[in-house]
């Protein structure tokens, strides 16, 4: 009987110490690289959202800022994510449309990048279709309209170059490259693009004094009687500027281009398209989901007196029978004086977000 | 040989000590659901979203956004003794998230029309009387920014500090048809503006009486509170509501921030789920 405890015991013993001992030591580990977050954000909303899974390393964002600007990723070799996404418009472009590599354009402005990890719900596109920000890197690749590639092609060609592999060695401890790991890269650099150092943020640390023009069009923007941006937009306690969720902003008495409601197949959301971040308002024209604007002035002009009513417009828009609730131009001036003073000329020229290529 | 039977009384001690503590226990999970009606309509999220429900001096109204806080939730026993359970928890049966994070229900006696819930855990087992709660925050929690899951974006749950700052309590949105012309509506609640800088707190308290709740319960099945909200209450009582004068704009209202007040003080009733100990 001895003999068999003896048996059991050291059974025991190896069986609690096999879960180690089967595990391949994993001697390599990148670097850490904690989020540069602004004072504002860390004082008044909840954390970033960065994915257990993809923890946010000095080599994976490397890497991933690498594949950004490298257009290995599209069908022909002529276009990478910056070529729609440039740091001088806040990681959109200055097309109504994106042209794709075959010439072709879809009808979706490409979206500006910044401050993305803030978005709780992570559901990406103007539409909400993509969730989380590896989700959302996986479908451009494909995208006939846009790099019309496959990700069979595209990570063979990763796998071949001369330095990929080592990098993606370097920042996720293998060298078999695959679509996963490259969409965790893309999400790692993405996340490190945040914008937090506008006129107005330094306004409310107090080392800037903004216009009496920039301030009265704030009060514009808090008025529920006049701008009443703020129901959608953000305000002081969330510098983000964006509810980051989707209405329909009575842009069209007759919706062609449903939005949300073709995602969530649910009439109620046909015509609702997400509220874009008013940061950098200054770099990110042409303006709305179809990019219809191109002035900040015809979008508040919009707002103003030019609002559609549809089944699903949001009860936000204001006196929709005339159009909207009517400003002077006066407070039109003040109100995009206040618009601009979001836009960080520090981040579209930060260094770190540049191509390295 | 020894050895194994200090193995089985070891065993043993342990299967009686586990068994010991379960007697002895004293407290248990509470789930809180809420539930909201239109008098006697079941309002379905999502899919009621186009139920038009009448109301006073229009022909109907529907609604596309409900959103509330409620803070200071405390359950009452019959000697008056408090026990507090949550600080504050925000409502929004609309949102898409709130519903996938309790759908299916984690409790099966619990119905399917609870929109939003959460549970409390180590609960005091007692012969509970009645629930008491503040409709927003009231003057003293009511701090601007304070509150960083508040601030969260998708919520726009600021109130301007020129009305006085803190927080919405209500967010009540849709579309109301008066001789078949459709506009919009927002019923909206804070803090009430009496004049220029000076404010009224504008939450009130809610005290719910019900007689047949105790807590502890027989068995493993977690009891629930269901919070009812009848919506129509807060367009009726004392004080009819005339959406034809009361539609936009009522954030800076102090009239319409008082009927608010006024009539939300009936909205709110309460059952208890699980099994019930009718004394």
């Amino acid at each position: 009987m001895r003999v068999w405890l003896k048996i059991v015991v050291i059974g025991c013993l190896f069986s609690s110490c096999s879960e180690n001992e089967i595990m391949i030591p994993n001697t390599y580990q990148p670097t850490p690289l904690p989020l540069e977050i602004p004072p504002l954000f860390a004082e008044r909303i909840l954390d970033p959202v960065i994915p257990f899974n993809n923890p946010q390393t000095v080599e994976g964002v490397a890497l991933g800022r690498k594949l950004f600007y490298d257009p290995i990723l599209s069908g022909d070799g002529s276009q990478s994510c910056a070529d729609c996404h440039s740091p001088e418009n806040a990681f959109t472009d200055s097309d109504r449309f994106s042209v794709g590599i075959d010439g072709n354009v879809g009808n979706r402005n490409s979206m500006p990048i910044f401050n993305q990890a803030w978005n709780y719900d992570e559901n990406f596109f103007w539409d909400g279709r993509s969730f989380g920000l590896e989700g959302q890197a996986i479908e451009p690749v494909k995208n006939p309209i846009e790099m019309h590639n496959t990700w069979v092609v595209a990570m063979a060609n990763l796998q071949n170059h001369a330095d990929y592999p080592e990098l993606f060695f370097q920042a996720f401890g293998t060298s078999t490259i695959d679509s996963v790991l490259v969409t965790k890269a893309i999400a790692q650099f993405e996340r490190t693009l945040i914008s937090g150092n506008s006129r107005f943020d330094k306004h409310l640390l107090g080392t800037l004094t903004l216009t009496t023009q920039e301030l009265n069009g704030f009060d514009i923007f808090m008025d529920e009687t006049k701008g009443d941006c703020f129901h959608c937009h953000g305000n002081v306690n969330n510098p983000l500027w964006t509810d980051n969720i989707f209405h329909n902003n009575g842009l069209d008495a007759i919706i062609t281009d449903v939005g949300l409601g073709a995602v969530t197949g649910n009439p109620a959301d046909n015509g609702k398209f997400k509220s874009p971040s008013l940061r950098n308002l200054q770099f990110t024209a042409p303006y709305m989901h179809d990019g219809r604007f191109e002035t900040l002035d015809e979008v508040i002009n919009h707002y103003s007196e030019g609002l559609q009513n549809s089944p699903t417009i949001d009860p936000l828009m204001k006196a929709v029978g005339t159009g909207g609730v009517h400003i002077t131009e006066s407070e039109k001036v003040d109100l995009k004086a206040f618009l601009l003073s979001l836009s960080d000329a520090e981040f579209i020229n930060n260094p770190d977000f540049q191509n390295p290529n | 040989m020894k050895i194994l039977k200090s193995i089985i009384v070891l065993f043993i001690l342990i299967f009686f000590i586990g068994c010991s503590e379960e007697e002895e226990k004293t407290s248990g999970d509470l789930q809180i659901g809420f539930t909201h009606k239109w008098d006697e309509i079941i309002f379905r999220p999502h899919t009621d979203i186009d139920n038009y429900y009448p109301a006073y001096n229009i022909d109907s109204l529907r609604i596309t956004k409900l959103r509330y806080h409620i803070s200071n939730i405390v359950l009452i026993t019959e000697d008056g003794t408090e026990v507090f359970l949550k600080d504050y928890v925000l409502v929004s049966p609309l949102n898409s998230d709130a519903i996938s994070s309790n759908n299916p229900p984690v409790d099966p006696l619990v119905p399917w029309l609870i929109e939003h819930s959460f549970n409390i855990p180590n609960v005091p087992f007692n012969d509970y009387r009645s629930l008491s709660f503040t409709f927003g925050f009231n003057e003293t929690d009511n701090i601007n920014g304070a509150y960083s899951n508040l601030n969260t974006s998708s919520l726009s749950w600021y109130w301007p500090e020129e009305l006085g700052g803190g927080y919405h309590f209500l967010q009540l949105e849709g579309e109301y048809s008066n001789n078949s012309e459709e506009s919009n509506f927002e019923y909206n609640m804070g803090k009430a503006k009496v004049s220029e800088g000076v404010f009224e707190p504008n939450s009130f308290n809610v005290h719910i009486y019900n007689p047949y709740f105790s807590f502890p319960h027989t068995s493993e099945i977690s009891r629930t509170i269901l919070i009812e909200m009848n919506l129509a209450e807060w367009f009726r009582d004392p004080t009819p509501w005339d959406l034809n004068i009361y539609n936009q704009n009522l954030m800076d209202n102090y009239d319409a921030q008082t009927i608010m007040n006024q009539n939300g003080r009936n909205v709110f009733s309460m059952s208890v789920t699980g099994i019930i100990d009718i004394n």
